[in-house]
Order: structure tokens, then sequence, then C-alpha cells
């Protein structure tokens, strides 16, 4: 989960802010969606927010995209609890309807490592958004201890690998996110290349084939009264 | 929805409404409102431009055509498609019905939660022409707006007077040559693309390219090429567009009005208005009233020609999951194939 450190009064002095990361297609370099973070002094955890606060955060983020980006589309991860609680979609699509946005312009993230823990529970979990359509993202495949079991036990859209893990890993690690990338193209998944921060690794991504991608190149994540704001980033 | 019902459209925007040729209504997607209507839009409906404005599009319709507008404008509302054509029974203000052509194009890409609504009446099977005349002696575009068609060997076969303003030159010095010879060698793959998928999905396209003028220097416009149906020999009407390089709040301006424009030369180089292709309906079939908005959204752009990989990286959806929606779609409907699916909402097939 990625942290800002010059934080934006989005919520009042001394809170969080809530900041938007665009992610990009590499095909043509539009800007798709953008990622809704809550920024903190100290890493968030997996997950918006927790609790109470996560309904207030969506409304606000929902009051933007009305305001401001009717028609853009926001991922936001869940955590667990929330993830398995029955009620997420219906309050996800109450939240949009009241703010007057479509609601599948919020699309689900769910990070790898939590996605281990229960993965029966998480398969039928997904299954229930699957029911209206709700796209949902596998974050941070990179971190799961099994990637490709993971991916292959969870009927997920979409699937994300940081390049800050890429960066950092090992050949035999390289080899197996390669065949993550392999089998979400085979099974139809789209696969999204976050936190690329340089040309490199901007070039590596599209040698690999990823579909979206989103990283401090393209652009800084814009606080959310600038969302309707463009990619800033080179032209691909 | 308090954010929505403040929908106002820009003053810019209703003037060049006003002063548009065609019948063109404004109204609000989310509860179809009739925001404005120019002249030419009242006197199809019988009211006077002093007329108070009917209440809502569904006004104006004739209560059997109601459900079908209200289904479609949903779909036009989520964004799953961008413009619509249906054929409607519309009532005059002195209760009279007539049949219409409605092509309705949303204006999300400019921001607003609104559509433009064409009023073209529709007598039988004589294809109705609004515009009247050649476009070289009828537009007044007030902008750097060229419209004209192309043959499938891209000759330019007419261009309207406006051509002067993007090339230096005039109609006469165009209308012959091939627009291949015109365009910056690098960008000859664009277009040709561009046109080719044109031709093959019959969908339009666009396509930026550089364009030489008679300065001997090379101009960037935007070219939105569409196959012109209803006539013998196979033509493209194209609308050129100068790209702007102006930003601020008058550029913003500018290209506000500019955008309206392209919206209705685009219907009239597509020929909308001279030969309008039917279609389908969609909202008239049985059980389609059971669909999911998301289902809607998903069989709007299968009707598009959209494939489910295409569908799918629309919608940030894995393909399975489509085609998981699209099975549920075949149950509602009593199907059991994409193709029985597009048949039955393509009017080939009947209702099960």
């Amino acid at each position: 989960m990625t942290t800002h450190r010059s934080l934006h009064p989005s919520f009042g002095p001394g809170r969080p802010s809530l900041i938007f990361e665009p992610i990009v297609t590499l095909a043509d370099g539009d800007v798709r969606a953008h990622e809704a973070i809550v920024a903190t002094e100290a890493p968030v955890g997996f997950g918006l927010t927790r609790g109470g606060a996560f309904e207030y955060v969506l409304g606000k983020v929902a009051a933007h995209l009305a305001r401001q980006a009717r028609g853009a589309a926001v991922a936001f991860n869940v955590t667990l609890d929330q993830l398995l609680d029955e009620r997420l979609p219906g309050l996800v699509g109450e939240i949009a309807e009241r703010a007057g946005v479509e609601p599948h312009a919020f699309l689900f993230e769910i990070d790898a490592t939590i996605a281990e823990i229960e993965p029966s529970a998480i398969r039928s979990a997904i299954e229930r958004l699957h029911e209206d359509a709700w796209s949902v993202t596998l974050d941070r495949i990179d971190s799961a201890r099994s990637p490709l079991q993971t991916l292959a036990a969870l009927p997920v859209d979409m699937v994300k690998i940081d390049q800050r893990t890429i960066r950092e890993a090992g050949r035999d690690r390289l080899e197996t996110l390669t065949a993550v990338l392999t089998m979400a193209r085979r099974l139809g998944i789209g696969t999204i290349s976050a936190g690329i921060s340089d040309l490199p690794e901007l070039a590596a991504a599209i040698a690999h084939g990823y579909d979206l991608a989103q990283g401090p190149i393209f652009g800084e994540q814009v606080p959310a009264p600038r969302l309707r704001g463009e990619a800033t980033g080179p032209a691909l | 929805m308090s954010e929505v019902a403040s929908v106002r459209p820009p003053t810019d925007l209703r003037a060049a409404l006003h002063r548009s040729p065609l019948p063109i209504a404004l109204i609000d997607l989310d509860d179809v409102r009739i925001l404005e209507a120019n002249a030419a839009a009242l006197r199809i409906i019988g009211l006077d431009p002093d007329d108070p404005l009917p209440g809502s599009l569904e006004e104006i319709l004739s209560p059997e055509d109601r459900a079908a507008s209200r289904a479609a404008l949903s779909v036009l509302a989520s964004g799953a498609v961008m413009a619509f054509e249906s054929r409607r029974l519309l009532l005059g203000a002195d209760g009279a019905r007539f049949d219409a052509h409605l092509w309705v194009r949303s204006l999300r890409s400019i921001g607003l939660h609104a559509a433009l609504v064409i009023l073209a009446p529709y007598d039988g099977e004589d294809p109705v022409d609004l515009a009247g005349g050649a476009p070289a002696t009828r537009l007044d575009l007030g902008g750097a707006v060229a419209v004209g068609s192309i043959d499938v060997e891209m000759r330019i076969l007419s261009c309207s007077a406006d051509v002067v303003e993007i090339l230096g030159c005039g109609p006469e010095a165009v209308i012959g040559e091939t627009l291949v010879s015109r365009v910056h060698p690098d960008d000859v793959g664009p277009l040709l693309l561009g046109v080719g998928r044109a031709v093959a999905d019959e969908h339009g396209a666009a396509v930026h390219v550089r364009i030489l003028t008679t300065a001997d220097h090379y101009t960037g416009v935007r070219l939105v090429v569409n196959p012109i149906r209803g006539t013998t020999s196979p033509r493209l009407g194209f609308v050129m567009t100068a790209e702007s390089t102006e930003r601020g709040d008058d550029a913003r301006i500018v290209d506000l009005e500019r955008h309206l424009w392209r919206i209705a030369l685009e219907v009239e180089a597509a020929g909308v208005t001279h030969g309008s292709r039917r279609v389908p309906d969609v909202g008239t079939i049985a059980g389609m009233e059971d669909l999911s908005p998301r289902q809607w959204e998903i069989v709007t752009r299968l009707l598009r020609g959209e494939r489910v990989p295409d569908i799918a990286r629309a919608l940030f959806l894995s393909q399975s999951t489509v085609r998981n929606q699209l099975g549920a779609v075949y149950r509602k409907l009593g199907v059991h194939s994409q193709s029985e699916l597009l048949a039955l909402l393509q009017g080939r097939l009947d209702p099960a």
C-alpha cells in the first residue's frame, strides 16, 4: 500500500488525507481509473480504512466522483473483514447511489497476503461480488507466499504486481511472477503493474505485456479535489 | 440526486444549440427533463419559441413508447453507450401522433450528465432530409471544422467551404485529391487503419493526423470517418477539426461550441438524417426488464460489436466474469448462445 508524505488536509487538520493515483492503459497512455488511497504518516495497513471510517471515506470518494469526475472509475482496498461481510456490495451500491454515481465505478481490491488466510471464504465472497459483476483485483500478488496457487484459487478479474517487489526479487521469484502473468493472460484476467517509478521499469512493464500500470512515473498522486487531472508522465 | 438535478447547460452550449439548423433538445439524463430546445425542435412538436418547454422528454412520447425510451436512456446514462437511435411515436402539442427518428447523444465527454436529442420526423420509407442543400453552400461552422466525403480509395468527393480555415485553400482545390497525398508520411499508417476500421465495423473511427496546408507546412487535425449508408457506391463521411493548441477558459468555451457543432456534423456525415440505419430497440423485448444495469451494459456493448475480451477490458472484469453474466442474460431471455442473443436483439428471432 502506497503512502503519501505530504498530507493534504482533505479531512481537516491533522487527519488522514484522501489521494488518488492514476491507473493508465499501457497501450495508449489513457488514464482508465484511479486508486483511492488514504495517506497517513504511518502505513495505513491493508484496506482503505477500517471500521466506521470506511463508509465515511467511501462517501467522500463518491462525492468527488459526482462533482468532478462522473464516469471515472476508482479502485480501493478492502480488509478481510469487509470482504467477508455480505453487506459490502449493498453498502457500496448505496453510497454510490446516494452520491448519484454509477455503483460499478468502484473497483474492489484485496491484498494477496490476506487472500491466503481463508481462501475458500474469500472465493465465496468474490463469487458473491460477481453475482452483480463487481470488479475484484488481487493486489500485490508478488507478496503472496504462493502467487500461482493464490491466483488459481481465486476467481479475480485483475491481478496487480508491484514493481518495488520485483526490484528486490531473486531470479526464482521473477520466474514465478512471469508465470503468474502468463497464467493471468490465459485465464483472461487483466494485469496491472504497480509502483512504476522510472522509464526502465515502464519499458519492462510494456515488454512484459501488462494491460495497465500505475506509479510515480505517471505523475504525483493527486489530492481528491484534483481528481480530474490527467497523468503527467511520458507519452507512451 | 441533488447534484444531478442542478445540471445547467453552459451558456455557450445553449447559444450553439439555438444557432443549430438541426432540431435539437438537451435533456437531463437522470429525470429526462428537457433543459433546452431550439426553435426547430419546438416547431416539430407544434410549439412556438415563446411557449413553455414540455416538462420532460416523456411528455412528448406516446405512452406505449415511454418504457422503451426509459430503458434506452438508462443505458445511455450508465455510460455504456455514447449514443443511440430509435424510432418513436411522438405527441404533438395538438395531440396528434407522428413517427420520428430520435438520435440521442450523451454529453458526458464534456462533463455534463445530459444528452442531446435530435428529432427527425419520419415519413414512411422516405429518408428525412433535415439539412437540405450541399454542405459546401450551407454550413456556417463558426470554427475550424470541415465536413465532406471520400470514396473507398480515399479520393475526396466533396468538402465544405470551411476547409479553407484549416488548409488555406477552398474545396475546389482538394476535391479529386486523395486524402493520403495530403497526410504526413508518418501518419499514413494510422489513417489507413482508421479508415479500414470505419469500413470494416461500420462504427466509424477517429484518427489524429498531420495534414499539408497551402503554406507548405503540416497542421494537426482530428478526422472522424463514418461510412455513409444508403448510397449507391460506398462512401465515407469525414469531419475534419483543427486541433487546438490553445488552452484556458476562452479556448475551453470555443472547444465546447465546436464540440456541439462536431456532434451535429457527425450526424450528418454519418448519413443519419438522410438514411437512418435501424438500430435495434432493445427496450421493447420481453425479459429485458429483468436484466441488471450491469447486464444491460454488457448486452449493449455486445450489440455495438464489442467482443468478450473488449468488454472485459472496458469494465475491469475478467473474461469469465463477463461470460458468466452473459450466461445469466441467456437464462433470463430464454436463449442459448451469443448468436441467438444477438439474433433476438436484432429482431431476427422471436422471443421464446
